[in-house]
C-alpha cells in the first residue's frame, strides 16, 4: 500500500461537504411524504402527473437545440481558424473567440438581457437561446477546434491528389477527424445546458420553465421540498447514468 | 501510364518579396526519374508543388506533353504523390487509404479489390497481412510502401515524390530506394523526386537537377554532372571537392579536384605532384579519408585501405594528380 491515495484527499473533502453531504440530505428529503412518512410518493408524483414529463422533454428539447447551434456556429469557425489561417491571424482568432469566457456569464447574460431589450425584444424563447448560445459555446468550439487542429495541411493535399474535390474532403477527411471534439462536445454542451437555471430564468420570461426553473419553484416558492429534491436526484443520476455510458463507449474505441 | 513529358517555362513563384522559385525552366523526359536536389529553402519542394498543382505559379507555363495544365487543380492532374510526412489518412484502414483514389473515379468495388491487392504485392506488403491495418500500426518503412502504393494505384500520369524516405533509417532507405527503382522502370512512368540527400540522388536518377536559390544551377546524368561540376557550389555540394586557387597551378579561377582523384605515392601517373605530411586520418570501412597538408592548404583524400598501406598522422607523403581530373570553376 502506497500513501499516495492521500493527495485526493482534500478534495474529496471538499466534494463530499459542499456536494455529496447535500445530495445525501436531498436523498432523504425526498423519501419523507406529506404526512411526515417515508415512501415513494414524491417520486410516484413525478411520473403520475404529466406536467413534470413535460417540463424535462421542454428541457430536452432546448438543451438539443442548444448543441446543433453551438455546433453550427463552431464547425465553420474551428475548421478556418484550425486549417487556413495562420501565424498572427490565427492567434488573433483564437483570442477573440475565447475573450468573451473571461467575463462572467451571470454578466454576460445581462448584458444581452438589454441588448434584447434594444431590440425591442424582451424575455422569452429567443433571448433565451441567445443566451444558451452564448454561454455554451466555448465548451464546443473547443474540443471541435482541438481535434481539427490535428489535420494536418498535407493530408487535405493528398486527398487532392488523389483526386478529391471539396466535397470529398469535407466528408471523407474533414468530418471523420472531427468527429471525437464534435462527440465531446455534444456531450458536454447538452449535459451542462439540460438542467442550466440562469440563463431561462434571467432572459426566458413564460418560455423559461425548464427542469432548472422547476426546480427552483419546487424549493423556494412552491415549497414541495420533497418533490424538488426527488426531481433533482432522478436528473443527477439519469445524466450520471448517461456520462457513464458515453465516456466508457468513447474510451472502448 | 508513363509516356507524359513535363515542362517548366520561365517558371517562378513569389511569396511576398521572397522568390522560393525564380524563372526555372526545366525539361523532365517521360518515364525516368528525375531528381530536384539542392539545400533546404532551395526552391526544390515549391517546384514539385507547383508541377502538382498545390502551388500556382506567379509566372510561367507549366505543361504535360504538350497540354498546358498552369491553371488545373491538383485534382484534374492525374498525378501521384508522396508527401514527406507521408499523409496517410489516419481515420482509414491501409485498404481504404489506397482505395480512396479509386473510389473518386468510381472504379466498381470488385476492381478496386483486385488494384488494391496487386499494387500491396508490387510494394511488397502482403495484402492478406496489412489491408485491415490502420496506419499507425504499422513501421515507417511500410507507411512508405502503403503512401507508395496509394499514389501508384490510381494509374497516373505523374509520380511526385517529397523527401519521402528522409526520416527512415539508412539501411531501409537503401533498400526502398532499390524498390522504387525497380518499380518505376517496371511502369515507366515519369517520376520527379525531391530530395536534399546527395547519395540519394546519385543512386535513384536518371537526372539530376540541383537548384540553389529558387534557380536552377546545373542539370544532367548524376555521373555527368559528379565529373563536371559548373561551379563552386555543385563541386562542394554535389559529392565533394578540394578547391584550389588556380594560379597556384597556373590557371585562372578556382580549380576543383575530387578527393579520390588524388593518389598517394604515385609513380609516374600523376602530371602534378606535391610533397605533403598527413594531418589526419579517418577510418570508414573499406576506405579511408585522409588530410595532407602541401604547403599552406591542406587537401582532402579518399584512398581504398589494405595494400600493406598503413598512413598515420605525421607520416611524410607524396600525393599526386592528372590535369585531366581537375575542373576549373566558372565561379
Amino acid at each position: 500500500m502506497n500513501k499516495l491515495h492521500l493527495a485526493a484527499l482534500p478534495l474529496i473533502l471538499f466534494l463530499l461537504a459542499f456536494f455529496y453531504a447535500p445530495l445525501a440530505v436531498l436523498a432523504y428529503y425526498s423519501i419523507i411524504e406529506e404526512d411526515g412518512g417515508y415512501g415513494l410518493d414524491n417520486y410516484i408524483e413525478l411520473f403520475r402527473d404529466p406536467a413534470y414529463l413535460k417540463v424535462v422533454l421542454y428541457s430536452v428539447a432546448i438543451a438539443g437545440q442548444t448543441t446543433l447551434a453551438t455546433l453550427l456556429l463552431s464547425l465553420p469557425a474551428a475548421y478556418y481558424i484550425a486549417i487556413h489561417s495562420r501565424g498572427p491571424e490565427k492567434a488573433a482568432l483564437l483570442v477573440a473567440m475565447i475573450t468573451p469566457f473571461w467575463i462572467d456569464f451571470l454578466l454576460r447574460a445581462l448584458a444581452i438581457k438589454n441588448i434584447m431589450y434594444l431590440l425591442d425584444l424582451r424575455e422569452g424563447y429567443a433571448s433565451m437561446m441567445a443566451g444558451m448560445v452564448y454561454d455554451y459555446l466555448p465548451y464546443m468550439f473547443l474540443p471541435v477546434y482541438a481535434s481539427l487542429s490535428g489535420i494536418r495541411e498535407s493530408l487535405l493535399q493528398a486527398a487532392r491528389a488523389l483526386g478529391a474535390g471539396p466535397l470529398h474532403i469535407a466528408t471523407k477527411i474533414i468530418l471523420p477527424l472531427a468527429l471525437p471534439g464534435i462527440v465531446a462536445g455534444s456531450i458536454l454542451v447538452f449535459l451542462m445546458s439540460m438542467t442550466e437555471y440562469v440563463i431561462p430564468a434571467l432572459l426566458g420570461g413564460t418560455q423559461g420553465f425548464t427542469i432548472g426553473t422547476l426546480i427552483y419553484y419546487l424549493f423556494l416558492s412552491g415549497d414541495k421540498w420533497g418533490q424538488g429534491s426527488a426531481l433533482t436526484l432522478l436528473i443527477t443520476t439519469t445524466l450520471l447514468i448517461a456520462t457513464l455510458i458515453l465516456s466508457r463507449r468513447r474510451t472502448i474505441q | 501510364m508513363g509516356g507524359v513529358t513535363v515542362r517548366l517555362e520561365d517558371v517562378s513563384k513569389y511569396y511576398g518579396s521572397t522568390r522560393a522559385v525564380d524563372g526555372v525552366t526545366l525539361s523532365i523526359p517521360s518515364g525516368t526519374i528525375t531528381t530536384l536536389l539542392g539545400p533546404s529553402g532551395c526552391g526544390k519542394t515549391t517546384t514539385l508543388k507547383l508541377i502538382a498543382g498545390l502551388e500556382e505559379p506567379s509566372r510561367g507555363r507549366i505543361l504535360f506533353n504538350d497540354r498546358d495544365v498552369t491553371m488545373l487543380p491538383p485534382e484534374k492532374r492525374n498525378i501521384g504523390m508522396v508527401f514527406q510526412d507521408l499523409a496517410l489518412f489516419p481515420h482509414m484502414t491501409v485498404f481504404e487509404n489506397i482505395a480512396f483514389g479509386l473510389r473518386i473515379r468510381k472504379v466498381p468495388e470488385s476492381e478496386i479489390r483486385r488494384r488494391v491487392h496487386d499494387i500491396l504485392e508490387l510494394v511488397n506488403l502482403d495484402p492478406n497481412l496489412y489491408s485491415s491495418r490502420k496506419p499507425g500500426q504499422l513501421s515507417g518503412g511500410q507507411q512508405q510502401r502503403v503512401a507508395l502504393a496509394r499514389a501508384l494505384v490510381i494509374e497516373p500520369d505523374i509520380l511526385l515524390l517529397d523527401e519521402p524516405f528522409a526520416h527512415l533509417d539508412f539501411k531501409i532507405k537503401q533498400r526502398l530506394l532499390l524498390e522504387l527503382r525497380r518499380i518505376q522502370r517496371r511502369l515507366g512512368i515519369t517520376t520527379i523526386y525531391v530530395t536534399h540527400d546527395q547519395n540519394e540522388a546519385m543512386a535513384v536518377s536518371d537526372k539530376v537537377v540541383i537548384m540553389n536559390n529558387g534557380r536552377i544551377i546545373q542539370e544532367g546524368p548524376p555521373d555527368q554532372v559528379y565529373e563536371n561540376p559548373a561551379n563552386t557550389f555543385v563541386a562542394t555540394f554535389y559529392g565533394d571537392s578540394n578547391l584550389i586557387e588556380g594560379s597556384r597551378l597556373g590557371v585562372d579561377g578556382l580549380v576543383a579536384i575530387r578527393p579520390e582523384k588524388i593518389m598517394i605515392n604515385p609513380r609516374n601517373h600523376a602530371d602534378i605532384v606535391y610533397d605533403g605530411v598527413i594531418e589526419d586520418v579517418i577510418f570508414q570501412g573499406p576506405i579511408l579519408r585522409l588530410e595532407v597538408r602541401i604547403n599552406g592548404l591542406t587537401l582532402k583524400l579518399i584512398h581504398p585501405r589494405g595494400n600493406g598501406f598503413t598512413p598515420r598522422p605525421g607520416d611524410r607523403v607524396r600525393v599526386g594528380w592528372r590535369l585531366s581530373d581537375m575542373k576549373v570553376l566558372r565561379e
